[in-house]
């Protein structure tokens, strides 16, 4: 039983790297878009509330899965975080019981929002960082996105602003503090193949049990 | 079929790391401190050089004592035996670990592995991590000290450190994107480390 938690610089690839290992172990998917779309929903329907509160044994996971994705993903949603209705900190509320929930329902996967702190202390917990060369994170935003590289250039700054905004209200500013994650994997100089074994190494002992 | 550098945060560990790899991976294991040596000693004196090609055991392997040749230090040295100069002993630094990664299946420990065989295809760097806690405690261990000292004591490790990376003119040492893995050595024990480190290098 382990949690394994994905953080990354932007653009280092993350999402579909979390996902192919969930799928890999056979655990449960968590990114952000699906946490963001479980805080508004915990946010704005009381019934939410006692779902929080239900026994340990995949419920909460499962009531998430049922949930469809916003339309369009948090990449996407204008980078403006002034429309945001839920405050910073209540919002940091949210991620926290609902990751918590997550990783003690076992056998998660989640990538973003904070997963590093919110499980810090949690014994099966793995935290892994995802990092590549700037150039490579900037290539990542040309592949996928109609941008010239400056353009993209100018995107992956923004964005990694967006993620220093989200950790200063957990109060944090060590997120690329290499003591925070059992494992640091470098994107530009390994294929994703290797990438996803080293991770599904650091759970292997936790599998055998 | 590897050559695999470790470079480490002083107090993180990495020695018992090398020799584990050593052991369970066949591979040959050259730590900082010999190829230390052999640098400064090699600095020095020619006839160093000449007295370790009839040494047949002792601390350094055969291999290494064949691979500096006398007229190499010749050249580098000349008339100013026991000249210290940070240019030479980089460009020897350079010499002995680009040969030792002729080799196949070897770790080599520290003295700017990382930077010497850059690019170099086959070649993986590991960079080993501790929590500032965890590599004074290190210390206070390995070498009995107080608090204080040991503090004391990782922070002029990591002068240390800074300064020779001086001499390659580098300061990003300890950036991720240098490595192809960082292993944080406060949340992983020792055999969790050497999984992971195989299942880097293998095929």
């Amino acid at each position: 039983m382990a949690v394994i938690t994905i953080s990354r610089h932007f653009g280092a690839g993350g999402k579909t790297f979390g996902q192919r290992i969930a799928d890999k172990l056979g655990y449960f998917f968590a990114d952000e878009d699906i946490i963001e779309r479980a805080a508004v929903e915990i946010h704005v329907s009381p019934d939410w509330e006692e779902i929080l509160e239900l026994e340990p044994g995949g419920k909460f996971q499962r009531h998430i899965s049922k949930l469809n994705p916003f339309g369009e993903s948090l990449m996407d949603r204008p980078l403006n975080d002034k429309k945001r209705f839920i405050d910073g900190y209540k919002y940091v509320e949210l991620l926290n019981s609902i990751i918590t929930r997550f990783a003690e329902e076992g056998d998660a996967v989640i990538v973003g929002r904070g997963g590093q702190y919110i499980l810090e202390d949690f014994e099966d917990a793995f935290h892994v960082l995802l990092t590549a060369e700037q150039k490579d994170r900037i290539q990542f935003m040309v592949d996928r996105y109609p941008y010239s590289y400056n353009k993209a250039a100018q995107v992956v700054k923004r964005m990694e602003k967006r993620r220093a905004n989200l950790y200063s209200f957990f109060g944090r500013k060590d997120y690329d503090d290499l003591t925070r994650y059992h494992l640091t994997i470098n994107m530009s100089m390994l294929s994703l193949e290797k990438a996803e074994e080293l991770v599904c190494e650091l759970v292997s002992e936790s599998e055998a049990e | 079929m590897s050559v695999i550098t470790i470079s480490r945060q002083f107090g993180a560990g990495g020695r018992t790391l090398g020799e584990m790899m050593a052991k369970k991976m066949g591979y040959q294991f050259h730590d900082d401190l010999i190829i230390q040596e052999l640098a400064e000693k090699a600095k020095i004196s020619v006839d160093f050089v000449k007295s370790m090609e009839r040494t047949a055991g002792g601390k350094i392997s055969k291999f290494i004592s064949g691979m500096l040749s006398s007229n190499y230090i010749e050249r580098l040295i000349g008339a100013d035996k026991g000249y210290l100069d940070e240019k030479i002993y980089v460009d020897l630094l350079h010499e002995i670990i680009t040969k030792i990664a002729l080799q196949d299946n070897v770790v080599l420990i520290g003295r700017g592995g990382q930077y010497i065989l850059q690019n170099v295809n086959g070649t993986y760097h590991i960079l080993l991590v501790a929590s500032w806690e965890d590599r004074i405690k290190f210390m206070q261990q390995f070498y009995n000290m107080s608090d204080a000292k040991a503090e004391k004591a990782v922070k002029q490790g990591e002068a240390r450190r800074a300064n020779l990376y001086k001499n390659f003119g580098k300061e990003d040492y300890d950036q991720p994107y240098l490595y192809h893995l960082v292993l944080n050595m406060s949340r992983l024990s020792l055999e969790q480390a050497l999984r992971e480190v195989m299942v880097l290098v293998q095929k």
